[in-house]
C-alpha cells in the first residue's frame, strides 16, 4: 500500500487486536471479529492478514500461553505496535474530518 | 483424559510440518488443533478430521511455505531463464540434431494421434442413441448336415412374437430396404436406402425430429424423411403433409428427422410405415429390452420362441434353425452374415492400434537415444557449471527443462501435422473426423503424459550421471560417454526390431491384399454394364421389348437378365434343397441364383461338363439346374450329370451342367456351392456386354432407349468392374493406410540412426584422422565405422523375424487364400533396412573421412 493507509479489513483486524489486549491470538481474533461484525470471515483470511500486518510492522507478536486443547503448543500473541497505533489514528482522523464536514440536514433528508 | 481424545490425522499433521515455515508452525498448528477440538465437540470425529485436512491444505500459501535457503528462490528464477537460454542455444547450435529429434517426435505423435482418431471413430459406431445398449438385432441361422448359413434377416414376425411372450421386451421393429422409385412434383429418382418399417421404429430408435414428431404421426401410410431427401424432393418447401409417391403408392410426409449421424451401418434416407412386413418373409429385426441386464439370459427364451413358432416348418425339411441376437454396438464388428449391412473388422482395428503404439514407442526410443548421445557432447558445459558451483539438483532441473521443451516442441509440431493430414486420412478411409477431435481432452492428456514421461525418462539418466561425476574428471575428459554402451545399443536394437517387424508385416499385408485383388474371379468383368431393373410389373412387361431394341445396336454384344442377387454380389439367396449324398437323400441349404440363357456366355463362365441353358429351359418350370464345381466337390458327386436336386416345394431339377468355380463373394472366403436355375422372369438386373470405342455415346443411346420403353423410372446403372472393385474398398483402404504409416515408422527409425551416427562419428574424428594418416582408404573407414551398427541391425533382424511371423500368422488366418510367408520377404525387409541404415550412415562417414587429418589432430 502507498504510505500507511489501511484497508478496511486490515483496519478491522488492527482494531480487534487493540481492543482485545490479552489473549489476542489468531483464532480468538477471528472469533472476535465475527462476533462484532456478524460476518463469517474464515480463519485462514485472518491468519494471513495478521501475518501481513506483522510484516508491515503494524503488529508485534510473541509466543506464550500453551493450552491442552492445542496439543501443548504455544499461541502467538499479537499486540499493536507504535506504527500500528499511528496508522489507526490516521485513519480515524481522516474519517472524523469527513464526519465533521457532513451537515446535519444531509442525514435528516434521508 | 487427553489420551482418550481423538487426534487429527497423522499424515495431515506431517504434511503441515513439512511445508510450513518453522516460524509460523507452532502457532498455526496449535490454532488448527484448537479448531479441531471445537469441531470434534460439535460435529464428531469424522467431520472434524475432514475439516482438519481441509485446513491443512488450505494453508498451503506462499507466506506459510518453508524456504529452504535464504535467497534461493530468487536465484532459481534467475537460473530458470538461464536454462531456457542455454537450451535454446544448444538447440540452435546443433541444428540438424534438433530438427531430427523434434521432427521424429512430431511424426510419432501425429501418427499415433491419427490412428487413434481412426480407431476411436470406428468404435463410435451405433453408440450414439441413448438406449443403444438395450437394442438388439435378431438374426437367424440354419444348419443341415455339414452346411450352415447365418442370415442377418429373420422372420418379420419375430419381434411381435417375442414381445407377446416376454415382458422384458419393450418394443420391436422390422425393417426391409428396397431399391425403388420415388416421385414428388415431377422429381423422380431411384432410391437405395428407403426402408419399409413397422410403426414401432421410433420406440426402438429414438431419433430426433426436426419437423413433425412421432406421436401419432408415424402411422401406416406415412413416411419420415431425412433432411437430404426433403431438400431433394421438396427443395425449400416445408415437406410436412406433402405427398411422396414411393413405388407407385402415395405416402404422406409426417416428419423430417434431424441429420442422421454417420456412425451407423443402417443408413436410411426415408422410412415408410406399413402395418407389417409379413409379405416380405424376411426383414431386419430389432428388439428393445426394458433393462440392460435383460439381454443376458435371453437366449433360452429365443430358443423357446423358435420352438413354438418356426420349429414345425423347419422339421419338415429336416433343418435346424436358431434365433441369435447381437447388441447394436456389436453389429458393426460382428462376423458378416448373409444380407448383412457393411462391416468393419475388429482385427484391422487391433492391427492399427498396434501400429499406433509401435510408432509411438519407436519415436520414444529414438528420442531417448539421441538425447543420451547428445548429453555426452554437453559434458564440458556440465563440468564448468559444476566448477562454478552448480548444485546437482540444478543440473537435473536444467536437463529436465530442456527435455520438456524439446518434447513439447515435438508435440506442438505433431499436432500441427495431424491437423494438416486429417483431411487426407478422411479422404482415404471415407470418414468425417473433425479437426477439433485432435484436441479432445482425453487424447491431449494422454499425449501430455507421454511427453512428460519421455522428458523425464530421457533427462534423468544424463542428469544423474553427469551431475554425480566429479567436475575435474569431466573437464579432463575422463568421462567419455554418457550411459553405458549396453543401454544405448539395446535401444538401437529395440528400435530396429520394431521397424523390421513393421516392414515385414507391411510386405506381407501388401502381398496378401494384392493376392486377393489379383486373384482371378473366374468371370469376365470388363465392359459390362449392370442396369438396375425396378421391381414392378409394368416394367417387367416391357423388358423383352427393351432388350430386343438394345440388341439392335451394333455395340451391344449380348444382354442377359439376372434374378435376385444373381450378379457378383456379396449376398446370394439361400434355400433348402434335397440332394443325394452318401447313398442318402439329405436336406441342405445352398446358395442359388436365377439367370437366363445368355448369362454364361456374357460373363464368360466356363462349363466343365454338360451344357448351358437354352431358350427352351426358360419355361419357369425349373426342370433343369446347373451347379458349380464347389457343389460337386462338396457333395462328392462322381456323376453330376445324373443327379437331381429337389426344392422344398417338391419341384425336381435335373443337373445338366457343371460350371467352373467363380468368385461372387469376396475372395476372403472360400467359394461356396451354388445352384444356378434358369429363370429370366423376375429379373433385377440387366447385364449388357458393350463393345464400343465411345462409351458415353453408347450409354446415352441405351438411356434414351430405356426412356422410350420404361418412362416411369430413371435408368440406374453401374460398370461391373467398378462394382466389383467397390466390394474390395475396405482392403484397398487398409493397404493405403498401412503403407503410409509403415513408411512413417521406418523414417522415424532412420532419423534416429542418422542422428546417432552423426554423434558417434564426430566422437571418433581423431581416430579417423590417425587411421587416415596411417594410410586407411575410404572403403576401409566405412567398414570400421559402420560395422558396429550393422551388427546391431543384424541382431534386430534376428529378433524381428520370429515375432513378425508369429503376428502375421494370426492375421493371415482371417483369409482362406493366404500368401506364403516366404524367405524372400525377410530378405527384402532385411535388405531394405540394412540399405537404409547404410545410406544414412554413409553421409556422416564420408564427411568424417573427407576431413583433413591435420585439422582434427592439431589440437589436443
Amino acid at each position: 500500500m502507498k504510505g500507511t493507509n489501511l484497508g478496511e479489513f486490515e483496519e478491522l483486524v488492527l482494531l480487534a487486536v487493540a481492543a482485545m489486549q490479552e489473549e489476542a491470538y489468531s483464532l480468538a481474533i477471528t472469533d472476535e471479529i465475527n462476533k462484532v461484525t456478524g460476518r463469517n470471515i474464515t480463519f485462514g483470511v485472518v491468519h494471513s492478514a495478521l501475518n501481513r500486518l506483522e510484516n508491515k510492522g503494524f503488529l508485534q507478536s510473541e509466543m506464550g500461553g500453551a493450552t491442552k486443547a492445542r496439543g501443548g503448543r504455544r499461541k502467538r500473541m499479537f499486540t499493536l505496535s507504535v506504527s500500528g497505533k499511528k496508522a489507526l489514528l490516521k485513519t480515524k482522523a481522516q474519517r472524523d474530518e469527513f464526519w465533521s464536514m457532513i451537515p446535519q440536514f444531509v442525514f435528516d433528508k434521508l | 483424559m487427553m489420551q482418550d481424545r481423538k487426534q487429527p490425522p497423522k499424515w495431515a499433521d506431517r504434511l503441515l510440518e513439512w511445508y510450513c515455515q518453522p516460524r509460523l508452525l507452532e502457532d498455526l498448528q496449535g490454532d488448527l488443533y484448537e479448531r479441531y477440538e471445537r469441531h470434534l465437540d460439535k460435529q464428531g470425529a469424522t467431520w472434524a478430521a475432514l475439516r482438519y485436512i481441509w485446513d491443512v491444505i488450505r494453508f498451503i500459501r506462499p507466506y506459510t511455505m518453508r524456504r529452504s535457503k535464504a535467497g534461493h528462490a530468487r536465484s532459481t528464477g534467475l537460473m530458470l531463464s538461464n536454462y531456457f537460454k542455454t537450451s535454446y542455444r544448444s538447440l540452435i547450435k546443433q541444428r540438424i540434431n534438433s530438427i531430427v529429434t523434434i521432427s521424429g517426435l512430431a511424426l510419432g505423435f501425429s501418427t499415433f494421434t491419427l490412428l487413434c482418431l481412426y480407431v476411436n471413430d470406428e468404435l463410435k459406431y451405433d453408440r450414439y442413441l441413448p438406449n443403444a445398449d438395450r437394442i438388439y438385432r435378431v438374426t437367424m441361422s440354419y444348419t443341415s448336415g455339414s452346411s450352415s448359413e447365418h442370415t442377418a434377416w429373420s422372420e418379420p414376425t419375430v419381434g411381435q412374437a417375442l414381445q407377446d411372450r416376454y415382458p422384458e421386451i419393450e418394443a420391436h421393429v422390422a425393417l426391409v430396404d428396397e431399391k425403388l422409385t420415388a416421385r414428388a412434383h415431377n422429381r423422380v429418382f431411384r432410391e437405395e436406402n428407403f426402408y419399409y418399417t413397422t410403426p414401432g421404429f421410433f420406440d426402438v430408435f429414438p431419433y430426433e425430429f426436426e419437423i413433425g414428431g412421432v406421436e401419432p404421426a408415424f402411422t401406416p401410410g406415412t413416411v419420415v424423411i431425412t433432411p437430404g431427401i426433403a431438400k431433394k424432393y421438396f427443395e425449400d418447401k416445408n415437406p410436412l403433409d406433402e405427398v411422396l409417391e414411393i413405388d407407385g403408392k402415395d405416402y404422406r410426409v409426417s416428419g423430417v428427422l434431424q441429420e442422421i449421424p454417420s456412425h451407423t451401418d443402417l443408413k436410411f434416407d426415408a422410412l415408410m410405415a406399413v402395418d407389417d412386413l409379413v409379405s416380405y418373409g424376411w426383414s431386419f429385426n430389432f428388439i428393445l429390452f426394458r433393462d440392460t441386464g435383460d439381454a443376458k439370459d435371453f437366449q433360452p427364451k429365443l430358443d423357446r420362441t423358435f420352438a413354438e413358432t418356426l420349429q414345425k416348418e423347419f422339421d419338415k425339411y429336416d433343418t435346424k434353425g436358431q434365433y441369435h441376437m447381437e447388441a447394436l454396438p456389436d453389429v458393426h464388428f460382428g462376423t458378416k452374415k448373409l444380407f448383412d449391412t457393411p462391416k468393419s473388422s475388429r482385427a484391422n482395428l487391433y492391427v492399427f492400434s498396434t501400429i499406433a503404439l509401435l510408432v509411438l514407442i519407436i519415436a520414444g526410443i529414438n528420442y531417448m537415444n539421441i538425447s543420451l548421445a547428445n548429453a555426452t557432447k554437453r559434458k564440458a558445459e556440465v563440468g564448468i557449471r559444476k566448477a562454478v558451483g552448480a548444485l546437482n539438483g540444478q543440473l537435473k532441473v536444467q536437463f529436465m527443462i530442456e527435455s520438456v521443451l524439446i518434447c513439447l516442441a515435438g508435440f506442438t509440431l505433431g499436432a500441427g501435422i495431424t491437423v494438416y493430414c486429417l483431411p487426407y486420412l478422411n479422404d482415404i478411409v471415407g470418414k468425417e473426423i473433425h479437426w477439433s477431435e485432435v484436441f479432445s481432452p482425453a487424447l491431449l492428456l494422454f499425449l501430455l503424459m507421454v511427453v512428460l514421461l519421455l522428458a523425464l525418462g530421457s533427462a534423468s539418466y544424463p542428469a544423474l550421471y553427469l551431475s554425480s561425476a566429479k567436475p575435474a574428471e569431466i573437464l579432463k575428459g575422463k568421462v567419455k560417454r554418457v550411459g553405458n554402451r549396453l543401454l544405448s545399443n539395446t535401444l538401437v536394437v529395440a528400435q530396429f526390431t520394431v521397424s523390421i517387424i513393421l516392414m515385414i508385416s507391411t510386405i506381407l499385408i501388401f502381398r496378401q491384399l494384392e493376392l486377393i485383388q489379383s486373384k482371378s474371379l473366374g468371370f469376365d468383368q470388363e465392359q459390362i454394364l449392370l442396369v438396375d431393373i425396378p421391381r414392378e410389373s409394368t416394367v417387367h412387361s416391357n423388358l423383352a421389348v427393351l432388350k430386343n431394341k438394345l440388341l439392335g445396336y451394333p455395340f451391344v454384344r449380348s444382354a442377359s437378365f439376372a434374378g435376385f442377387n444373381s450378379w457378383p454380389t456379396a449376398d446370394m439367396d439361400v434355400d433348402v434343397y434335397e440332394v443325394y449324398q452318401d447313398q442318402n437323400w439329405q436336406t441342405k441349404p445352398f446358395n442359388n441364383i436365377d439367370v437366363d440363357e445368355h448369362y454364361f456366355e456374357l460373363l464368360d463362365l466356363e462349363l466343365v461338363e454338360g451344357r448351358a441353358f437354352t431358350t427352351g429351359d426358360m419355361d419357369g418350370q425349373y426342370s433343369v439346374v446347373i451347379v458349380n464345381q464347389a457343389l460337386v466337390d462338396n457333395l462328392g458327386w462322381t456323376n453330376p450329370l445324373e443327379q437331381t436336386v429337389i426344392y422344398e416345394n417338391g419341384v425336381e431339377s435335373e443337373v445338366i451342367g457343371v460350371v467352373e468355380d467363380f468368385h461372387f463373394n469376396s475372395v476372403r472366403d472360400k467359394i461356396k456351392p451354388i445352384l444356378i436355375f434358369p429363370n429370366g422372369r423376375y429379373a433385377e438386373k440387366l447385364l449388357l456386354k458393350i463393345d464400343s470405342e465411345d462409351w458415353w455415346k453408347a450409354i446415352e443411346l441405351i438411356e434414351s432407349t430405356w426412356k422410350s420403353s420404361i418412362d416411369a423410372h430413371p435408368m440406374e446403372f453401374q460398370f461391373l468392374d467398378q462394382y466389383v472393385q467397390a466390394q474390395y474398398r475396405g482392403e484397398q483402404t487398409m493397404k493405403q493406410v498401412f503403407v503410409y504409416f509403415m513408411g512413417i515408422a521406418l523414417s522415424i527409425a532412420c532419423l534416429g540412426l542418422f542422428a546417432l551416427i552423426a554423434l558417434t562419428s564426430s566422437q571418433r574424428l581423431k581416430e579417423i584422422g590417425i587411421r587416415k594418416v596411417l594410410g586407411a582408404r575410404m572403403g576401409q573407414l566405412m567398414i570400421t565405422l559402420s560395422k558396429d551398427f550393422l551388427l546391431l541391425v543384424a541382431i534386430a533382424l534376428l529378433l524381428a523375424i520370429p515375432l513378425a511371423v508369429l503376428g502375421m500368422r494370426v492375421w493371415l488366418n482371417n483369409f482362406v487364400y493366404k500368401t506364403a510367408i516366404s524367405f524372400d520377404v525377410f530378405l527384402v525387409a532385411g535388405g531394405t533396412v540394412v540399405l537404409l541404415a547404410l545410406f544414412t550412415m554413409s553421409f556422416h562417414i564420408i564427411s568424417a573421412s573427407r576431413t583433413n587429418p591435420a585439422t582434427v589432430l592439431k589440437s589436443e
